[in-house]
């Protein structure tokens, strides 16, 4: 008795909300039910990512440029102490200040970038082969003309023809250029999972093709996008990074991303004086892809390649 | 219902493809009609990607708020009357074509690529007024004889150490293999500095960053210094781009290695070393889609990495011009970056039709 | 009174396949037939036969590349994808492929009824589901709220069929519900089909390749080899005095316990 009560008592909520907030509350439920660890390790880093923000909130650390001052002379170069973790640069502000901002704007625009790949990724390889004909076609094609196009020349290129680069502009490009091997892979899926019976009992229940595509096959692709999400997510802060030490990248002092203050601190680099200063923020991109890689593997191994059937 | 359809399609095509592959000779085998197409097709799709690419190379810079010409007016005409400005600025549009319609220049622009290989003069006040051409292509074998290396032997060596670890999982192995992903994983050119402070500041191994490379020359002192600084780029590409591979190899070897004709023979009694030969073999194959991916970033890290390194690659040059806006420069090095990624591309997709089988000796159409 | 349900008229399927050296290969050629309420038609035929391309056809899966469905008069080109499955209606082979692995078993119960029975309250579609479930020999407190793997393929199969039947549909296209669920329950299946055709006057469309379970059940049976109709007729004649010699040839290799040495 105790299954059908639990029905009837979940039914009536499920009456007064929408059909996508039903849809959306069962996909969620079935993630937390089938992917335990990721959850948890996905939910750890958003509880960081609250830490840093809160972090970066309290006036002794909000401000990373802030120059600070012992006595009457400035704080410049000093070495690491129990005042500054991470030591000084010559403009007294505080590494370890300046590398907490980053960090945490370099998760943003990790997870900012991530999203905008994912969701380009879904589009083109879950609702290319769904709507079917030529939206089909051209998906496929437009997503191999993208696998085999230079991207870092091109966001190089495009970032170096921009007089202002804010960080949006900046994840944008990044974003819409590093989703073409997601979006193959989620459609090599989607295709056997195309002809599995359970879409076409969907479609004998009269649902249309957008919704069977989101609540059928997006929850079974799912392994595959969390895994596109964890991937993209590292190839953005490190791309990032990257364009932003060869100075290409949003060099206003509003949002310091950790490539920024490698690029600020760019004459510091190879001295042996100064590891504080220019090893830092590399060993924290390290913790950070290092991070997403254990989640990112941790979804490989739930890949069983014994269930690999249909290849 | 496309599964019964190749279903049937399959079984249609073994028969056919028996009866094809007796009337063939040897020859014909190997460079057979389905290699043809594949090198046909693959030629058209690449050059279709190629003249988008040029296409986007020409549009984005004018779709860009601000005339290439802004920069030139500002270093030429400042402190001139507004009057005298005004004729030079259309002085200088005609001279560079910008005062006629969109899609003149755009024909001009193809015209001067595909027909003479030119893409206007650099004004880099070092070398003013040089066709970029000649700039850019010296710079070329740099950055080739690095990434071409880096590209083969990351790839062996990446896909022997992700087979060596997914055969046989002991916690030795496991070990190297966690160390070969952590280095994949740090940032590339922050790795290049602290891998030029291992070997030049503290071991002195290679000759400082400081110290420029000379021009190449057939003599055996100037080979010897050009080798001295090429062997870091090398390492730390090859360092960086190891990881990847071995991933990958890891879990295809677990895959084969619990498959079905491993089990089968290790139970007829083969021996170990001919077991991990047949499933080394079957768990490269699929590896080789992922070449495309792995040159496009090797060249894209190759280009950041001769920045940080100071090898006179054409990154360093690119990179150069970005900061001077020296637009002809800019489009020459972006082109010529295509080029390079398309050509590449096209080698290795012929290269994998060459070594798949099903391919090579043909027999399936369609 | 004998009335038409469903009319296939010259039912084709082609594929083409390469792109310079064009190759045909029918799925379906030339087939047509009816079936009448309340009828059991079996189509009979190997595997690759074009049993399974009528089928996804007919439940508008897969578009015919020529030919005509006639729904109770109606060109099917003409239903409204929601009114045509609330007449016709399907279950498939494989039981385990027709869940998703995602969602519990009311998953695909609750879908149908939503889009059949949307303006019913949920005490009531709760009794529905109920019903439709006792019907087909199976409890709600048994099979409800459990995951697809944890019930066996006869249980699966079964709640797929009273699926079908919350629509209430007339024809149900049964394509070889029976060949991958074990013995005991395909005896049901084929009882519940058979019960569903004399109480509520159901037409089925049975595809099988099982001479005896179409002798069994079907009141009309049409042989199909590689997508064209080889054979029609009453059960009997065509088991008892096949015409064709593909017929003869099915016939002959099924098993026999009682056939006498000769």
């Amino acid at each position: 008795m105790t299954f059908e009560k639990k029905i009837l008592l979940e039914k009536p909520e499920e009456q007064e909300r929408s059909s996508v907030s039903i849809m959306l509350r069962k996909v969620f439920q079935a993630i937390k039910l089938r992917y335990k660890t990721q959850f948890t390790l996905i939910m750890g880093l958003v509880v960081l990512v609250i830490i840093l923000e809160i972090l970066t909130k309290i006036p002794r650390l909000s401000d990373p440029f802030y120059s600070y001052k012992i006595g009457a002379s400035y704080a410049s170069n000093l070495p690491p102490s129990w005042d500054f973790w991470l030591g000084t640069d010559t403009g007294s502000h505080d590494i370890f200040v300046m590398i907490l901002h980053g960090t945490r704007n370099s998760i943003y625009f990790g997870i900012g970038c991530a999203l905008l790949s994912t969701t380009l990724a879904i589009l083109l390889g879950v609702f290319g082969p769904f709507v079917g004909g030529k939206a089909d076609t051209l998906s496929s094609f437009i997503t191999n003309i993208f696998m085999v196009f230079p991207q870092l020349p091109f966001i190089f290129f495009i970032a170096s023809l921009m007089k202002t680069r804010s960080w949006v502009t900046v994840m944008i490009i990044i974003g819409s250029f590093s989703w073409p091997w997601a979006a193959r892979s989620i459609r090599s899926q989607v295709l056997t999972l195309r002809e599995r019976n359970f879409i076409k009992v969907s479609k004998m229940s009269a649902l249309g093709n957008m919704r069977i595509a989101f609540s059928e096959v997006v929850p079974n692709v799912l392994t595959y996008i969390l895994l596109v999400f964890c991937i993209s997510f590292g190839i953005g802060i490190i791309t990032e990074a990257g364009i932003s030490m060869l100075g290409l990248g949003d060099q206003g002092q509003n949002f310091i991303t950790l490539g920024f203050v490698m690029w600020y601190h760019e004459p510091y680099n190879m001295s042996p004086h100064y590891y504080n200063i220019w090893i830092s923020p590399g060993i924290v991109l390290v913790l950070i892809y290092l991070v997403f890689f254990v989640i990112q593997s941790s979804f490989i191994n739930t890949f069983n390649p014994r269930t690999r059937e249909n290849k | 219902m496309k599964s019964i359809e190749t279903n049937i399609l399959e079984e249609e095509d073994s028969q056919t493809k028996t009866s094809l592959i007796k009337q063939r000779t040897t020859t014909q085998k190997f460079i057979s009609n389905s290699f043809l197409r594949l090198v046909v097709t693959k030629l058209i799709f690449y050059f279709i990607i190629f003249f988008i690419a040029i296409s986007l190379a020409f549009l984005i810079p004018r779709l860009v708020p601000g005339n290439p010409l802004d920069y030139i007016n500002q270093l030429g005409s400042t402190g001139l009357p507004p009057s005298y400005q005004e004729q030079i600025r259309t002085y200088m549009e005609q001279l560079f074509g910008l005062d006629q319609p969109i899609w003149v220049q755009y024909w001009r622009f193809l015209e001067a690529f595909f027909l003479h290989g030119d893409f206007g003069l650099s004004i880099d006040l070092d070398t003013p007024g040089q066709p970029v051409m000649d700039l850019i292509l010296p710079t070329l074998p740099y950055t080739l004889m690095v990434a071409i290396p880096t590209l083969i032997i990351t790839f062996f060596l990446g896909n022997l150490i992700g087979a060596w670890v997914g055969y046989n999982e002991t916690k030795p192995r496991k070990v190297i293999y966690y160390i070969v992903l952590t280095m994949g994983a740090a940032p590339f050119y922050w790795f290049a500095y602290v891998l030029a402070t291992i070997f030049i500041t503290q071991l002195q191994l290679f000759p400082p960053l400081s110290t420029s490379v000379p021009n190449f020359a057939w003599d055996w002192a100037v080979l010897e210094q050009i080798f001295s600084h090429f062997w870091l780029p090398l390492i730390l590409l090859i360092m960086v781009n190891t990881g990847g591979w071995s991933t990958g190899a890891r879990s295809m070897m677990i895959y084969e290695r619990g498959s079905g004709y491993i089990l089968y023979s290790q139970k007829l009694g083969f021996k170990e070393s001919k077991l991990r030969k047949y499933a080394y073999r079957n768990s490269l194959l699929p590896q080789f889609t992922g070449l495309n991916m792995n040159f496009n970033n090797i060249i894209g890290q190759t280009l950041i990495l001769e920045v940080v390194l100071n090898w006179p690659g054409l990154g360093k040059v690119m990179i150069d011009a970005f900061s001077i806006n020296d637009y002809a420069m800019i489009i020459g090095t972006f082109v010529i970056v295509i080029f390079i990624i398309v050509i590449g591309n096209f080698l290795i997709d012929i290269s994998y039709g060459l070594l798949d089988p099903r391919i090579r000796i043909g027999g399936q159409e369609g | 009174m004998v009335e038409e349900i469903i009319r296939i008229e010259n039912l084709t399927k082609r594929y083409i396949s390469g792109i310079i050296k064009q190759k045909e290969t029918y799925g379906a050629l030339d087939v047509s037939f009816d079936i009448k309420r309340g009828e059991i038609l079996s189509l009979v035929g190997e595997s690759g036969s074009g049993k399974s391309t009528v089928a996804n056809m007919i439940l508008r899966l897969l578009k015919p590349t020529m030919g005509n469905i006639i729904l109770l008069g109606k060109n099917i080109k003409e239903y409204k994808i929601k009114k045509y499955y609330e007449n016709v209606q399907g279950i498939f082979q494989d039981p385990y492929s027709s869940y998703n692995f995602f969602y519990k078993v009311d998953h695909v119960l609750n879908q149908a009824i939503s889009h059949s029975l949307s303006w019913v309250d949920i005490a009531e579609k709760e009794r529905i589901i109920s019903n439709t479930l006792e019907i087909v020999g199976l409890r709600g407190t048994e099979t409800l709220g459990r995951f697809p793997h944890q019930l066996s393929g006869g249980q699966l199969q079964r709640i797929l069929l009273a699926r079908c039947l919350l629509f209430k549909p007339r024809l149900l296209i049964a394509d070889e519900p029976t060949s991958m669920v074990d013995a005991c329950a395909r005896a049901e299946i084929l009882n519940l089909l058979k019960k569903l055709k004399d109480k509520s006057g159901i037409s089925v469309l049975f595809i099988t390749h099982d001479i005896g379970q179409a002798q069994y059940i079907s009141d009309r049976v049409i042989v199909m080899k590689k997508g064209e109709i080889v054979e029609r007729g009453p059960t009997n004649d065509v088991f008892l005095n096949p015409k064709n010699d593909y017929t003869q040839n099915l016939l002959a290799s099924v098993p026999s316990i009682y056939r006498k040495w000769a």
